[in-house]
C-alpha cells in the first residue's frame, strides 16, 4: 500500500506541472490585465498605468512570468552587497535594467510556488498562501459539514429507499434526488435565505457568526445556526447522488446469496442491512470521493458568495474577476491537490472496504 | 437512530439560542454597513484604491482640506467628519504657481503625536519616488516641489499653473511619518508591503482601526482621543458579496445601512420598494444622481488603421475617417433616433436621468441648462438624407445606402456598424438591444455584441471598434476631461480619447480653465459650461444617462445628515438608538 501511494504521488508530479502550465497559459492569454481593469478611469494617465504594469511584471513574456511564479524571482535579480539595490541578474531572462532608464530594477523578493509562498497577489500585495490559509478554516468547516451531512443523510436515505422499495418514502426520496440535482444551488441558497432569514427570521441571512466590533467568531457550537443553510445547499447535490447510488447498490447487494444467508440465519433486518449489506454497498460510494472533494472546493465558490461565508472560494471569485492571476493560480493548485488527493483516497477506501482488492 | 435525533434536537436548540444572542456591542451603538466589493486589503491612503478602502480612509486619516457638501468644492476650515481636513486657509500666488496652506495645530495621531505639515511632505515624497503602487502620481506632472517650512505650513510650487492641482493635492492622504519612515529603511518601495496597510494602528480620524477579518468584516472603533466627541462605539462594514443578500440583511435588521460610506448600493430594481417602505417609516432613505454616466463612444477615425492623435513633436497626425461617424450630421441623426425614455425605463428600471453632455448633475462643471437631445425620428431621417444616406429600395427592413453625397462612405455602402458593450452588465445589454431596435427603425443596422470586460477594454483602447457603450463612475468633480476629449489623450493602446475627437476650441477652453489666474470657481464653471455645449452639439459620445443612487439607513440611525456622495458628513454626531 505504501509503495502504491508513493508511486501515485510521484505520478502526480507531471500532472501537477501540466495543470499549472496550462492554467497559467490560459490566464495569460485572456485579454486585459489587472491594472487596466482596476484603473480604467480617465483621470489616471497611460504613463501611470504602464508604470504599475511594469512593477507587477505583467508585460513580461509568458515564460518569464511563469518561471517567476513557479520558482520565485529572488534568484533572477538580486542584491549581492546588501545595499538594497540589485546588482546581479540572470541577464538572458531578466536584465538588471529592464526598462532601460539607466537604473537597476528592484531585486526580486518572491519565492514562488515551489518554495512555498505561491507568489504574491497583485492586489493584496501579500503571499498567496497567506491569503488562502487565512480563509481556509472557514472553507474546511463548511466543506466538512457538507460532506458529513451528505454522507449521513444520503447514505441513510439510499438504504431506506432500497429497504422500502416502491413505498411512498422511496418515491419521495427519488423525486427529491432529482430536484436537488436539477435546482441551481445559488438559486436554492437565495430562496432559503429569504425564507428562513428574511421571512421567518429564524436563521441568519448569511455570514459565519454574529457581527461584533472585534470580529471574533465564537466556537462552532455557539454559531451552528450560521452553518445550517450553506451546509444544506452545498450538501444537497451530493446527498442526491449518494442516495441514488446507495439505493441502487443496496438493491443489488440485498439480492446476493450472502444476504439471503444472513436472513435465513434469522438475523434482524437492521443487522442484515447495516452490518452485512451496507459495507458492500458502500464500495461504489468510495469512487465518488475524488470528484466530491473537487466539487466541494469548486462548489464553495458559489455557495460562499451567496451566503457571505468568508471562505477561500470567495477569493477565487474576486481574483478571477480582477485578473489577479497569482491568486487564481493559488486556488487552482489547491483544487488540483484536492482532486489528486481525493482520487488517492478513493483507492485507499476501496481496499479498506473490500479486503479482496489489492493495490498494485 | 434515537441518538441521532437527540443530537439534531440539541443542535436546533443551540441554533435558536445563538439567534437570540445576535446582538450588537453595547454603549453608543454600532453602525453596521454592507460592502459588496472586495476586502479593504490596503488601507494605506497612499495606495488604497477600491471603494471600501477609500471609504475607510475618510474616517481614519486626515486630509488636506474639507469638501463643502453643498458645492462639492474645497472648503477653508469648517467641519466635515468625512474629510477630516487640516487646512484652515490657503493662498495662491499671483502667477498661480505657489500655493501656501496653513494647517490646524490641534490635530493629533491617536498615539498623541501631532499631525503636521511634515507628515504631508513625507507622504508626498513617497508618492514622488514612484516606487510605490500608488496610482495617484499624475499630480507629479504639475507639482515642482512641496516644502514644509514649519509644522503648520505647506508650500506647494507648481511647474505650470493648474487650478486642478488643489483637488489632486488632496488625493493621496497623509501618513504618520514617525511610524512609517523607520519601517522603510530609506526604501519607499517597501510601503506596498507594510503590515500597517492591513492594520493601520496609528491613525487620526473619528475612529481607530479595529480588525479586518478577511472576506467577513472590517471594524472601526471610536477614537476617544479625537478632538470631536464621537457618539458611536464603532462602525462595522460587513463583506457581503451578493447584493441581494445584503439587501435582505438590511430588511431583516441584521445591518443598519445598505452599502458603505462610499457606496449607495440600493439596486435600481428595488428603489421603488424602498421608497414605499421609507414612506411607511420603515427606514430612512436619501436619493441623488450618481457621479457616473453611461454613453456610446463613436469612433471618429479609421478603425482599420488606428494611429495616435499627435506625433512626437505634438503635431496632429491624419487618422483617416470613419465611414459613418466622422460626419457630425450622422451622429446628430443617431442622437435623435434614440428614445431616451425607453432606454431609461426599459434598461435602467426608470432609475436614471438623461445627461446632455460629459458629466452628471452631481458635478459642478456640468451645465444642467443645456437641453438634452430628444427623440425625433423624422429629423433623424432628414439629417441622414442630407448626409447622403437614403433608403434606395423603400424597404425599411434593409439598411440605408450611402450615395455620392456621403462624405466618407463609399457610394453603395450599407449603413451598418458594430456596437459593443461589456457582457454581464444587464443595464447596458438591455440598452444596447433598445438602441439596436430603434436605429433599425430608421434603416441603420446595428450588430450589437457583448464582450468580456477585459476584451472590450482591449478593443476600446486599441481603437478597434465602430461604437462602444460603456460607462465611467466616480468622475472627478472638476470636469476637466482633456485626457478624454483632446488629442493628448488620443494614444492607441492606452489613451482615453479612444474616439479620436479633436476640437481646438475645446482644448483652448480646458487650458483656460486649468490656468485661470486666481482659479475663480464661477469663471471656471463658465468655461466648462462652454465645453459642455460643444460636446453636446458635436456628440463624440452619444450621451445616455446617469443612474439614480439611494442611501438607506435603519430608523435606529439617529442624526443622520447625508449629502450626495457624502453619506456620513457628520459621523461624530450619529448615534444608534436602542
Amino acid at each position: 500500500m505504501t509503495k502504491y501511494i508513493i508511486r501515485r504521488l510521484v505520478q502526480a508530479i507531471p500532472i501537477f506541472f501540466g495543470i499549472t502550465l496550462l492554467s497559467y497559459l490560459l490566464l495569460w492569454m485572456a485579454p486585459g490585465d489587472v491594472i487596466t481593469r482596476l484603473f480604467f478611469a480617465p483621470n489616471i494617465s497611460e504613463e501611470t498605468r504602464e508604470r504599475l504594469k511594469a512593477q507587477l511584471g505583467i508585460n513580461d513574456p509568458f515564460h518569464i512570468q511563469y518561471i517567476r511564479w513557479l520558482a520565485g524571482d529572488d534568484w533572477l535579480r538580486w542584491d549581492s552587497d546588501g545595499d538594497g539595490i540589485a546588482d546581479r541578474a540572470v541577464e538572458f531572462l531578466v536584465p538588471l535594467d529592464a526598462n532601460g532608464d539607466g537604473e537597476p530594477e528592484p531585486p526580486g523578493d518572491n519565492y514562488g510556488v515551489l518554495r512555498g509562498d505561491f507568489s504574491r497577489s497583485f492586489i493584496r500585495k501579500r503571499p498567496v498562501i497567506e491569503v488562502i490559509l487565512a480563509n481556509l478554516p472557514a472553507s474546511v468547516e463548511l466543506g466538512a459539514a457538507a460532506l458529513l451531512t451528505s454522507l449521513l443523510i444520503g447514505v441513510s436515505i439510499g438504504v431506506l429507499s432500497a429497504a422500502t422499495k416502491g413505498s411512498l418514502l422511496d418515491k419521495v426520496a427519488r423525486v427529491m434526488a432529482v430536484l436537488l440535482n436539477a435546482i441551481p444551488n445559488f438559486w436554492l441558497g437565495l430562496m432559503l435565505l429569504m425564507l428562513f432569514g428574511s421571512l421567518l427570521g429564524i436563521l441568519p441571512v448569511g455570514g459565519r457568526c454574529v457581527t461584533n466590533l472585534h470580529g471574533l467568531c465564537p466556537p462552532l457550537f455557539e454559531r451552528i445556526n450560521y452553518l445550517i443553510l450553506p451546509t444544506i445547499v452545498l450538501a444537497g447535490n451530493n446527498m442526491a447522488v449518494f442516495s441514488r447510488y446507495m439505493r441502487t447498490t443496496t438493491l443489488e447487494v440485498i439480492n446476493q446469496d450472502y444476504t439471503r444467508t444472513a436472513r435465513s440465519k434469522g438475523l434482524s433486518s437492521h443487522v442484515v442491512y447495516f452490518r452485512h449489506a451496507l459495507r458492500n454497498a458502500l464500495i461504489p460510494i468510495a469512487t465518488l470521493l475524488g470528484p466530491i472533494l473537487t466539487y466541494l472546493w469548486s462548489g464553495s465558490i458559489v455557495i460562499e458568495r451567496v451566503f457571505a461565508w468568508p471562505g477561500a472560494g470567495r477569493i477565487f471569485y474576486n481574483s478571477a474577476i480582477q485578473q489577479d492571476y497569482p491568486m487564481v493560480m493559488g486556488f487552482v493548485i489547491f483544487a488540483s491537490f484536492a482532486t489528486i488527493f481525493g482520487f488517492l483516497l478513493s483507492d485507499i477506501f476501496y481496499v479498506i472496504l473490500d479486503p479482496r482488492i489489492r493495490l498494485s | 437512530m434515537h441518538k441521532l435525533l437527540r443530537i439534531t434536537f440539541l443542535l436546533a436548540f443551540v441554533a435558536v439560542l445563538a439567534v437570540s444572542a445576535n446582538a450588537q456591542d453595547g454603549g453608543g451603538g454600532v453602525l453596521i454597513g454592507t460592502n459588496f466589493g472586495g476586502d479593504p486589503t490596503n488601507m494605506n491612503p497612499l495606495i488604497s484604491n477600491n471603494t471600501v478602502e477609500l471609504a475607510l480612509n475618510e474616517f481614519l486619516f486626515p486630509s488636506l482640506f474639507n469638501i463643502n457638501p453643498e458645492t462639492r468644492a474645497p472648503m477653508k476650515g469648517g467641519r466635515n467628519d468625512q474629510d477630516n481636513g487640516l487646512a484652515l486657509d490657503w493662498t495662491i500666488s499671483d502667477d498661480g504657481l505657489v500655493y501656501t496652506f496653513h494647517l490646524r495645530d490641534d490635530v493629533t495621531w491617536n498615539d498623541g503625536t501631532p499631525v503636521t505639515a511634515y507628515d504631508y511632505k513625507f507622504t508626498f515624497d513617497a508618492l514622488a519616488s514612484e516606487e510605490t503602487s500608488s496610482p495617484r502620481t499624475d499630480v507629479l506632472q504639475s507639482v515642482e516641489s512641496i516644502e514644509a517650512p514649519d509644522a503648520t505650513t505647506i508650500v506647494v510650487t507648481l511647474k505650470l499653473a493648474s487650478c486642478r492641482v488643489i483637488e489632486e493635492l488632496d488625493d493621496f492622504g497623509i501618513l504618520p511619518q514617525h511610524v512609517i519612515e523607520p519601517l522603510l529603511e530609506g526604501d519607499f518601495a517597501k510601503i506596498d508591503e507594510l503590515d500597517y496597510n492591513k492594520n493601520p494602528n496609528v491613525t487620526s480620524g473619528v475612529f481607530n482601526f479595529g480588525a479586518l477579518i478577511p472576506d467577513d468584516q472590517t471594524s472601526l472603533i471610536r477614537n476617544d482621543s479625537h478632538w470631536m466627541s464621537v457618539s458611536l462605539d464603532g462602525y462595522i462594514i460587513r463583506n457581503v458579496p451578493d447584493q441581494v443578500v445584503g439587501i435582505e440583511q438590511f430588511l431583516a435588521g441584521e445591518v443598519n445601512s445598505v452599502g458603505t460610506a462610499g457606496s449607495a448600493s440600493v439596486p435600481a430594481v428595488r428603489m421603488q420598494e424602498f421608497r414605499d417602505l421609507a414612506e411607511a417609516e420603515e427606514f430612512q432613505i436619501y436619493e441623488y444622481v450618481d457621479d457616473g454616466l453611461t454613453f456610446v463612444g463613436f469612433n471618429l477615425a479609421d478603425r482599420t488603421n488606428p494611429v495616435d492623435g499627435l506625433d512626437e513633436d505634438g503635431s496632429p497626425i491624419d487618422q483617416g475617417a470613419h465611414p459613418f461617424f466622422s460626419d457630425i450630421r450622422v451622429r446628430q441623426a443617431i442622437a435623435q433616433a434614440i428614445n431616451y425614455e425607453d432606454i431609461i425605463e426599459g434598461a435602467a428600471e426608470g432609475e436614471a436621468v438623461q445627461v446632455n453632455s460629459f458629466g452628471t448633475p452631481a458635478l459642478w462643471g456640468y451645465d444642467a441648462s443645456i437641453e438634452p437631445w430628444q427623440y425625433n425620428p423624422e429629423a433623424a431621417l432628414a439629417l441622414l438624407a442630407e448626409a447622403g444616406f437614403i433608403d434606395d429600395d423603400n424597404d425599411p427592413s434593409t439598411p440605408l445606402i450611402a450615395t455620392e453625397d456621403a462624405l466618407y462612405a463609399e457610394p453603395g455602402t450599407p449603413f451598418e456598424f458594430q456596437l459593443l458593450t461589456n457582457s454581464g452588465n444587464l443595464v447596458r445589454e438591455a440598452a444596447g438591444t433598445i438602441i439596436q431596435d430603434q436605429l433599425g427603425q430608421i434603416g441603420i443596422a446595428v450588430d450589437f455584441q457583448t464582450r468580456e470586460f477585459g476584451a472590450l477594454v482591449q478593443r476600446l483602447l486599441g481603437q478597434d471598434f465602430d461604437a462602444i457603450m460603456i460607462g465611467f463612475t466616480n468622475l472627478d468633480q472638476d470636469t476637466d476631461a482633456r485626457n478624454v476629449f483632446t488629442p493628448v489623450g488620443d494614444g492607441v493602446g492606452g489613451g482615453f480619447n479612444f474616439v479620436s475627437y479633436r476640437n481646438d476650441r475645446v482644448t483652448e477652453l480646458y487650458d483656460q480653465a486649468l490656468a485661470l489666474p486666481g482659479c475663480d470657481f464661477a469663471e471656471r464653471q463658465a468655461l466648462y459650461h462652454e465645453v459642455s455645449q460643444i460636446l453636446h452639439d458635436e456628440l463624440p459620445w452619444l450621451w445616455l444617462f446617469a443612474p439614480n443612487s439611494m442611501y438607506a439607513e435603519a430608523n435606529s440611525v439617529q442624526n443622520w445628515q447625508p449629502y450626495a456622495e457624502m453619506r456620513y458628513v457628520n459621523m461624530a454626531d450619529i448615534a444608534i438608538s436602542p
